[in-house]
C-alpha cells in the first residue's frame, strides 16, 4: 500500500513549497521545470475559483450549461486534488469530500455503475482512484445519507463493474452501455485509464483485463499511428485525442515496449504545433497533456508553452473555459492539461 | 464581384460611399430605413453622409451627420442633391392617371374636379390639390404603373460607367459629362417593345452616342442608336450584313438639345422616332439575323459635353402611334379616335367630360378617355428644388420649411403647400446649384484649405482655430456651410492639403534600359527597402523603430521581451513599446537589399495550416539576407532567443539587420489593426509629408519651451491634437511629447484608424502572413457540389490505361471505347473512399444493362490489403492496381476520391473529387447525362 508514504509526500511538498512528485513506489526518472510559470499558477487559480465557486451544494456541477454528472464530477474532483491544496485540512478540503460524496452516493450497490454511460463510470472511477489513499474518508459521511461507503470499496465495485463490462464485450474494449457489445476507443480509454489508475491505487485488477484492453488499443492503431474510432476497420481520421488515449493506455498499462506506443508518440511528437481541431479541443488537451508527459517529457515541455499561450486567451474572465460539453467540462479538462506542471496527481507519476 | 469592381473604378470615391451606405442598409434589411444613411451633394464636389433636421425656411438645410457632433448649415442654392436611402421594396404609384405638369412635374392620383381655370387633383400621398390650369400639360391613363418602367434620372445611383472615374457627374439628378469618351450604361429590363422618352441637351456641341436595347458595350455596336452625324442627329443600326440610317435633326455649334420619343420592337428590329410633340422622325426596320432583346441603355460622350434631362421607359403594346397634329390640344379616345380641343371641365352631374371642339360641346363618358393633351400656354416659372417620391412622383418648388421629418414646399399654380414626408421622398433636387466659379472661396491664407475626407463625406474647407476654446476634437468649416461641425471622437479619415503627386509609371523599354537592380525593384522581384523618411545622415547609424502607425523612432539599446521593446532614445523620454504598436526594429538600417523572388517571399510568408493557432510572431532579416521566421522571446545586448517550432534557439545579435513584426491582423483582411484610440481622451492625427528632405516635422522638448524645439527628421508624425492656433496644431504623443505642426507644411494630416490604414501601403508593412488555403478534398460533397465539369481534363481524350487486374487480367482503357467507363481512384486507408465505394458500385450497377462498367483503381497497396477492404465492404469490383502511382497522376488525382466518367468516344466525360453522402445521387444524374449525350461543357459554367 502506498497511502501512507503518498500522504506523507504530498503534504511535505506543499508544506516546503517545493514542486515535486509525491514519494511514491517508483522514484521520478525526470524532473524538469523547477519552477512554476506565472501563467500556469495565474491560470489555473481562476479556473480553480470558478470550479469552487460553482459546486453545488449536492456536490456536484449543475451550472456551465453543458454535461453534468459523476464524471464530471471527477474531472472537476480531480482538478481540486491536483491544485496542490492538503485534500483534508486545505482550502477545498469540503469541496472534495462534497464531490466524494456526490459521486458515491449514485453508485449502484449492485453492479457498481456510476450510471449515465461508461464515459461517466470511467472518469468516476479515475477520480475516486486518484482520492484513495490521500482523502481520509474515516469521516466522509456525516448523516444518514444512503450508500455510505468508503472510497476503497466503493472503487472495488466500480472496477468489478467495468470488468463485468468488458467481459460482455468480444472486442475488449467499452462502449456508451455497459452491456453494449460494440466497442470505441474514446470510451474504451475512458474506462481503462480508470482500470490503471485504481490498480495503482492498490485495488487488484486481473492483468488479463489489462492485457485485452491493451489488445482493442493495437488492433485500432495504424502503423502509422492512427487511432481509429470504433469497429475495426477504416475511419482513420487524424484525431489527436484518440492516439493521444492509446499512448497514455500504452504508457501507464507499461507497455512503451508496443511498436503501437512507438507509432503514436512518435505521431504526436512529430505533430507538436498542430492546433486541435475545432471540436473537443479541451479533451483532446486533456489527453495530449497526458499522453505526451509520459511518453516524451522534452516534447512535453515544448508542446505545454503553446498549451499555457493558448490557454491563456481562452480563458474567460469569470476564470472559466468554454467547450462544447460546457463550462465544467471544458474548465476541469483544460485545467488538468495544465496541471502536469504541478504534477500531484498519481496518474501523472511517469 | 466583377460588376461591383467596374462600378468602383468608375464612378469613384463619392459613389463608393454611396455604394458602402447602400450595402449596409441592405444588411439591415426589413428593418425601417436608417435616418442617417442620406446624403447630401452639394454644388461642389462635396457631399456627406446623415440626415435633415428641422428648419424654418430661410433658405437653408440643417444637415447632422454622424461623424459630426454638430450639424451643418448649407443654403439651398448650394444644393445639388440629397439622395435618401431606398426601402428594398417600392411600391409602384396609385391613382387613375398619371398627370404631367409644368416643370417637369409627374403627379399620380385622380381628377376630383375640372373647372376652365382650375383643376382639383387628389395625389397620392399628399391629398387633394388645387391646381391652376395654366400649368396643367398632359393628363393620361395610369394603370397602377405596370406600364412605366422607369422616370428620371435621379442620380448616377444604379448607372454603371467605364472609361474613368471622373467621366459623370449628377447635377440635378441629370447625369452629365464633360469628358471625352465617358461612357455610362444601366440595365433597366427593358421589354423587347417599349416606349423610350428622353432629352438631351449639351453647351458646346454636339457629339453623343444613346444606344437602346443594349447588353454590354459590345452589343451596343449592334443596337439602335442616336448620334451625330456631321451636322446632324440621325437613328441609326448597323448589323452584319445591313444598315439604315435617318435624319432626326440638324445640330449648329454651341448650347443645343433634343428631346424624342422612340419605340422599338427589338424582335422585329424597327424603331419608331417621333419628336416631343407626336411628330413622326423616323421609321427604320433593321433586323438582326438572330433577334436578341437586351434590357439596357447605354449613353456615351464622344467629345464636348452632354447632359441627361429627362428619360422616361415604358411597355409598348407594339401598335405603331397615330399621327397627330402635335401643337394643337387634344383627346386621345379609348377607341384609337383623336378629338382636337381643349378639354373644357368634368360635368360631376352627367358624369362626363365636356370638350369644346370647333366651338361647339362634346360629351365623353370617363372610360372612354385615356390621354389629354393640354395647350402649353404659359412658360414655365422658376423653382429650387424637387422632390423625387420613391413612387417616381416629381414635384418642384420653394422651401417653406423643414418640420417633423417632412419637406414643405410651394409649388407654382398649386394652391396649397406640399408636404413631402422624408420617408417617402427618394431625392431632393436642388434646380438651381450655383456654379462652381460663383462658390465662397476662403480668402484668409492663415487658415490652410483643405480636402477633408471622411468614410461618405468629402468636405473642402479648413480646421477651425481652437486656442480660444480648446477641444478635444478637431473642429471643420466646411466652405459651403455656414456653420462648422465638431469631429466625433474615434471618426477615421484624412485632411488632404495637397493630394500626392502621381508617379508616371515607365514603359517596358523605360524599364529594360535600367540598371538590373532597379529593374528588380520596379518588378517587385528585389526586397523591398523601408519607408523613406529618416535621414539620420553620417556616422554609425542608429537603430530605428517603425511603428504600425508610420512613425519612426532612432534608438539606442533596444532590448526585446515577450511584451515589447525598451529602449533609449535622444527624441523621447519615453521608453517601451508594445508589440501590437510596432512593425520593424532595424538594428542596421539601410541594409543593402537582397534579391528575393516572388515565389520566395510568398513562401517566406505563407502560414502553415498547422500554425494557424500558433503563428510566428517575428520575421528576422540577417545582415546576409537570410530570413528566420518565429516567435521571438528575447533580445539583449549580445543575444537573441527565437522560439521555432516550439524549440528555442540563440542568435548572435550582430548577426542581424532587422527584427519584422508579424501581426495576426495582418492575415485576416477584414481584421481592425489594434490601436489606442479606444483609450485615449482625444483625436489622434499623424502629419505627412511626401517630401522630406524638404520638411520637418518637430516636436517640442519636453519643456514645452518653444525655443526649445527639438526637430525629428521624418515625414510621419503621430499625436494627440489638443489645439490649433493659427496654422500650427500642437498636441501631445504618448512616445514623443508634446508635438507641435505648421499644417502649411505638411501635405496631409491622417485621422484615427486611417493612420494605420494610410501606413499599410507602407514596403516594410508589406511584410505580413498570409495564411494557406484549404484542400479543396477535405470538403463534403465534391469539389465544390457542381456537376463534376469544373476540371481541365473534362472534354479531353483520356489518358491510356494499362493496369494489371487483383484477379490478375489486363485492364487497358482503349480496349472499351464501347463502354461508358467509370474510373475510381481509391485506397484503403482513405475513409471517404471508402464511404463512397459502395455507393458508386450501387450506382454503376444500375445502368449496367447500357454499358456502363467501374473500375476501381487502387493506389499503391498491397493485395492483401485491397482484399482485406473489398471483404469488409462486401463488395466485388475490378480493381485495378495502379502500384506506381502513374495512373493517378496522369489523372491529377491529387486527392481522392476521385471518380471519373469516360464516355464512348474515350472523352472524359465528368470529374468528381470528393465523395460524401449524397455523391451516389450526384453520380446518377451525371451518367445519365452522360448516357444522354449532353456536352461536356455548357457555355457558360456557372459558379
Amino acid at each position: 500500500m502506498r497511502v501512507v508514504t503518498g500522504l506523507n509526500g504530498l503534504i511535505v511538498a506543499v508544506a516546503v513549497g517545493v514542486m515535486s512528485t509525491p514519494v511514491m513506489a517508483q522514484p521520478p526518472t525526470v524532473r524538469v521545470g523547477e519552477v512554476v510559470p506565472r501563467d500556469v499558477r495565474e491560470i489555473y487559480d481562476r479556473g480553480l475559483q470558478y470550479l469552487a465557486n460553482s459546486q453545488t451544494e449536492a456536490g456536484d456541477w449543475k451550472g456551465g450549461g453543458g454535461e453534468q454528472g459523476p464524471g464530471v464530477t471527477g474531472l472537476a474532483l480531480m482538478v481540486l486534488l491536483a491544485s496542490g491544496e492538503d485534500p483534508n485540512f486545505g482550502l477545498y478540503s469540503t469541496h472534495v469530500r462534497k464531490a466524494l460524496r456526490n459521486i458515491i452516493s449514485q453508485q449502484n450497490a449492485g453492479t457498481g455503475y456510476f450510471g449515465q454511460s461508461m464515459y461517466h463510470h470511467g472518469f468516476a472511477m479515475l477520480a475516486l482512484s486518484e482520492a484513495y489513499g490521500t482523502v481520509d474518508d474515516r469521516n466522509l459521511w456525516t448523516g444518514s445519507e444512503p450508500n455510505r461507503r468508503s472510497i476503497g470499496v466503493a472503487l472495488e465495485l466500480a472496477v468489478r463493474a467495468a470488468i463485468t463490462s468488458q467481459k460482455k464485450n468480444s472486442l475488449g474494449g467499452w462502449r456508451y452501455s455497459p452491456d453494449s457489445s460494440d466497442a470505441d476507443t474514446s470510451v474504451s480509454g475512458a474506462v481503462l485509464v480508470g482500470l490503471l489508475a485504481a490498480r495503482n491505487a492498490g485495488i487488484e485488477v486481473p492483468d488479463e483485463v489489462i492485457d485485452k484492453a491493451i489488445g482493442y488499443f493495437s488492433s485500432m492503431t495504424s502503423d502509422g499511428g492512427q487511432v481509429g474510432y470504433s469497429g475495426g476497420f477504416g475511419g482513420f481520421d487524424e484525431s489527436f485525442a484518440r492516439i493521444s488515449i492509446a499512448t497514455l493506455s500504452y504508457a501507464v498499462a507499461r507497455r512503451k515496449d508496443l511498436k503501437q506506443f512507438k507509432a503514436t508518440l512518435a505521431y504526436l511528437t512529430k505533430r507538436l504545433e498542430n492546433a486541435p481541431q475545432q471540436h473537443y479541443a479541451e479533451y483532446t488537451r486533456y489527453y495530449q497533456a497526458q499522453a505526451l508527459f509520459q511518453g516524451d517529457v522534452e516534447a512535453w515541455e515544448k508542446w505545454n508553452k503553446l498549451l499555457v499561450r493558448q490557454l491563456k486567451t481562452s480563458q474567460l474572465p469569470d476564470g472559466s473555459f468554454q467547450g462544447q460539453f460546457g463550462a465544467t467540462v471544458g474548465t476541469s479538462m483544460s485545467l488538468l492539461a495544465l496541471a502536469l506542471n504541478y504534477r500531484f496527481l498519481p496518474i501523472y507519476e511517469r | 464581384m466583377l460588376t461591383m469592381n467596374v462600378r468602383i473604378r468608375a464612378l469613384g470615391a463619392i459613389l463608393v460611399a454611396v455604394w458602402i451606405l447602400s450595402l449596409a442598409a441592405a444588411d439591415s434589411a426589413e428593418g425601417p430605413v436608417d435616418a442617417n444613411r442620406a446624403v447630401i451633394y452639394l454644388a461642389n464636389i462635396d457631399h456627406v453622409t446623415g440626415r435633415l433636421l428641422d428648419s424654418s425656411g430661410d433658405g437653408r438645410l440643417i444637415w447632422q451627420s454622424p461623424a459630426f457632433a454638430t450639424p451643418f448649415e448649407f443654403p439651398v442654392s448650394y444644393l445639388n442633391a440629397v439622395h435618401f436611402p431606398v426601402p428594398g421594396k417600392l411600391d409602384q404609384a396609385a391613382g387613375d392617371y398619371c398627370f404631367e405638369l409644368a416643370g417637369g412635374d409627374i403627379a399620380f392620383g385622380s381628377l376630383v374636379g375640372l373647372q376652365p381655370d382650375e383643376a382639383v387633383l387628389d395625389i397620392t400621398g399628399i391629398g387633394p390639390l388645387h391646381v391652376d390650369r395654366t400649368i396643367l400639360r398632359r393628363m393620361y391613363r395610369w394603370k397602377g404603373g405596370t406600364e412605366v418602367l422607369y422616370f428620371g434620372p435621379s442620380g448616377l445611383t444604379g448607372w454603371h460607367a467605364s472609361g474613368g472615374t471622373k467621366g459623370w457627374q449628377e447635377e440635378a439628378g441629370q447625369l452629365v459629362s464633360s469628358q471625352d469618351g465617358a461612357v455610362i450604361r444601366r440595365d433597366f429590363g427593358i421589354p423587347p417593345q417599349a416606349r423610350f422618352e428622353f432629352e438631351l441637351s449639351w453647351k458646346s456641341k454636339a457629339d453623343f452616342e444613346l444606344a437602346i436595347g443594349v447588353g454590354d458595350a459590345k452589343s451596343a455596336l449592334r443596337a439602335f442608336r442616336f448620334e451625330v452625324w456631321d451636322d446632324g442627329i440621325v437613328a441609326t443600326r448597323e448589323t452584319e450584313s445591313v444598315m439604315d440610317v435617318a435624319e432626326l435633326q440638324k445640330t449648329k455649334a454651341g448650347v443645343g438639345r433634343i428631346h424624342l420619343q422612340a419605340f422599338l420592337d427589338q424582335q422585329k428590329g424597327r424603331l419608331l422616332v417621333f419628336s416631343s410633340s407626336g411628330r413622326p422622325l423616323a421609321d427604320l426596320t433593321v433586323a438582326a439575323s438572330k433577334p436578341q432583346a437586351f434590357g439596357g441603355i447605354q449613353l456615351t460622350n464622344k467629345s464636348g459635353d452632354i447632359r441627361l434631362e429627362r428619360l422616361s421607359i415604358s411597355r409598348w403594346n407594339g401598335e405603331p402611334p397615330r399621327a397627330v397634329e402635335s401643337d394643337k390640344a387634344r383627346i386621345h379616345v379609348a377607341d384609337g379616335s383623336i378629338i382636337y380641343g381643349p378639354l373644357k371641365s368634368y360635368d360631376s352631374v352627367e358624369g362626363k367630360f365636356v370638350i369644346e371642339v370647333n366651338g361647339a360641346e362634346q360629351r365623353l363618358a370617363p372610360d372612354q378617355l385615356q390621354d389629354v393633351f393640354f395647350s402649353e400656354s404659359v412658360a414655365n416659372s422658376e423653382r429650387t428644388l424637387c422632390a423625387v417620391f420613391l413612387n417616381d412622383q416629381r414635384l418642384s418648388g420653394d422651401l417653406l420649411k423643414v418640420e417633423n421629418n417632412a419637406i414643405w414646399l410651394k409649388c407654382p399654380g398649386i394652391r396649397e403647400p406640399i408636404r413631402a414626408p422624408i420617408e417617402s421622398l427618394r431625392t431632393l433636387l436642388g434646380l438651381n446649384p450655383q456654379k462652381t466659379e460663383d462658390l465662397p472661396k476662403e480668402s484668409d491664407p492663415i487658415l490652410r484649405q483643405g480636402r477633408l475626407e471622411l468614410l461618405g463625406a468629402v468636405l473642402q474647407g479648413h480646421l477651425v482655430d481652437s486656442a480660444a476654446a480648446p477641444s478635444k476634437t478637431l473642429t471643420w468649416k466646411p466652405a459651403l456651410s455656414s456653420s462648422p461641425g465638431s469631429l466625433e471622437v474615434g471618426v477615421s479619415g484624412r485632411i488632404v492639403y495637397r493630394d500626392p503627386p502621381v508617379k508616371p509609371q515607365p514603359t517596358a523599354a523605360e524599364v529594360r534600359a535600367m540598371p538590373v537592380q532597379k529593374q528588380a525593384r520596379i518588378r517587385g522581384t528585389t526586397e523591398s527597402v523601408g519607408n523613406t523618411g529618416v535621414a539620420a545622415k553620417g556616422k554609425q547609424k542608429k537603430p530605428i523603430l517603425h511603428l504600425r502607425s508610420g512613425d519612426m523612432i532612432p534608438c539606442d539599446q533596444a532590448t526585446i521581451d515577450e511584451s515589447g521593446v525598451t529602449f533609449s532614445s535622444s527624441i523621447t523620454d519615453s521608453t517601451f513599446i508594445r508589440n501590437d504598436q510596432l512593425k520593424v526594429l532595424e538594428l542596421i538600417p539601410d541594409t543593402t537589399p537582397v534579391e528575393i523572388t516572388k515565389q520566395k517571399k510568398e513562401r517566406l510568408l505563407m502560414l502553415p495550416r498547422m500554425q494557424r493557432d500558433n503563428p510566428p510572431t517575428q520575421l528576422i532579416r540577417s545582415v546576409d539576407g537570410d530570413y528566420l521566421k518565429g516567435r521571438l522571446i528575447s533580445m539583449d545586448e549580445q543575444q537573441i532567443h527565437v522560439e521555432i517550432r516550439l524549440e528555442t534557439k540563440t542568435l548572435h545579435r550582430d548577426r542581424v539587420a532587422r527584427i519584422i513584426w508579424l501581426h495576426a491582423d495582418e492575415i485576416d483582411a477584414t481584421a481592425k489593426p489594434r490601436t489606442s484610440d479606444d483609450e485615449i481622451a482625444g483625436t489622434r492625427v499623424q502629419a505627412l509629408t511626401d517630401n522630406p528632405q524638404q520638411v520637418t516635422l518637430s516636436k517640442s522638448t519636453t519643456g514645452d519651451q518653444p525655443g526649445q524645439n527639438s526637430v525629428i527628421n521624418t515625414n510621419r508624425l503621430t499625436f494627440v491634437a489638443q489645439q490649433l492656433d493659427g496654422p500650427i496644431l500642437s498636441g501631445r504623443s504618448e512616445l514623443l511629447g508634446a508635438c507641435r505642426v505648421d499644417l502649411r507644411q505638411i501635405d496631409r494630416l491622417l485621422i484615427g484608424i486611417a493612420i494605420e490604414q494610410d501606413a499599410a501601403s507602407l514596403a516594410f508593412h508589406q511584410w505580413k502572413l498570409r495564411a494557406a488555403s484549404d484542400p479543396v478534398a477535405a470538403r463534403e460533397g465534391s469539389s465544390d457540389g457542381g456537376e463534376g465539369q469544373e476540371s481541365a481534363l473534362v472534354g479531353k481524350a483520356a489518358p491510356e490505361i494499362e493496369l494489371d487486374m487483383l484477379d490478375g487480367s489486363k485492364f487497358r482503357l482503349s480496349a472499351r471505347l464501347d463502354k461508358v467507363v467509370i474510373l475510381d481512384f481509391w485506397a484503403s486507408w482513405c475513409g471517404p473512399c471508402l464511404q463512397v465505394m459502395p455507393q458508386i458500385d450501387k450506382v454503376v450497377h444500375e445502368f449496367a444493362d447500357q454499358g456502363v462498367e467501374l473500375v476501381a483503381i487502387n493506389l499503391e497497396e498491397k493485395d492483401d490489403r485491397i482484399k482485406a477492404a473489398l471483404e469488409r465492404l462486401k463488395l466485388e469490383m475490378p480493381v485495378a492496381l495502379d502500384r506506381d502511382g502513374r495512373v493517378a497522376e496522369k489523372y491529377g488525382a491529387t486527392a481522392i476520391p476521385q471518380t471519373v466518367i469516360i464516355d464512348r468516344t474515350g472523352k472524359v466525360a465528368r470529374l468528381f473529387v470528393g465523395g460524401g453522402a449524397r455523391f451516389g445521387d450526384q453520380l446518377r444524374t451525371a451518367i445519365e447525362a452522360v448516357l444522354s449525350g449532353k456536352p461536356e461543357t455548357p457555355d457558360e459554367p456557372s459558379k
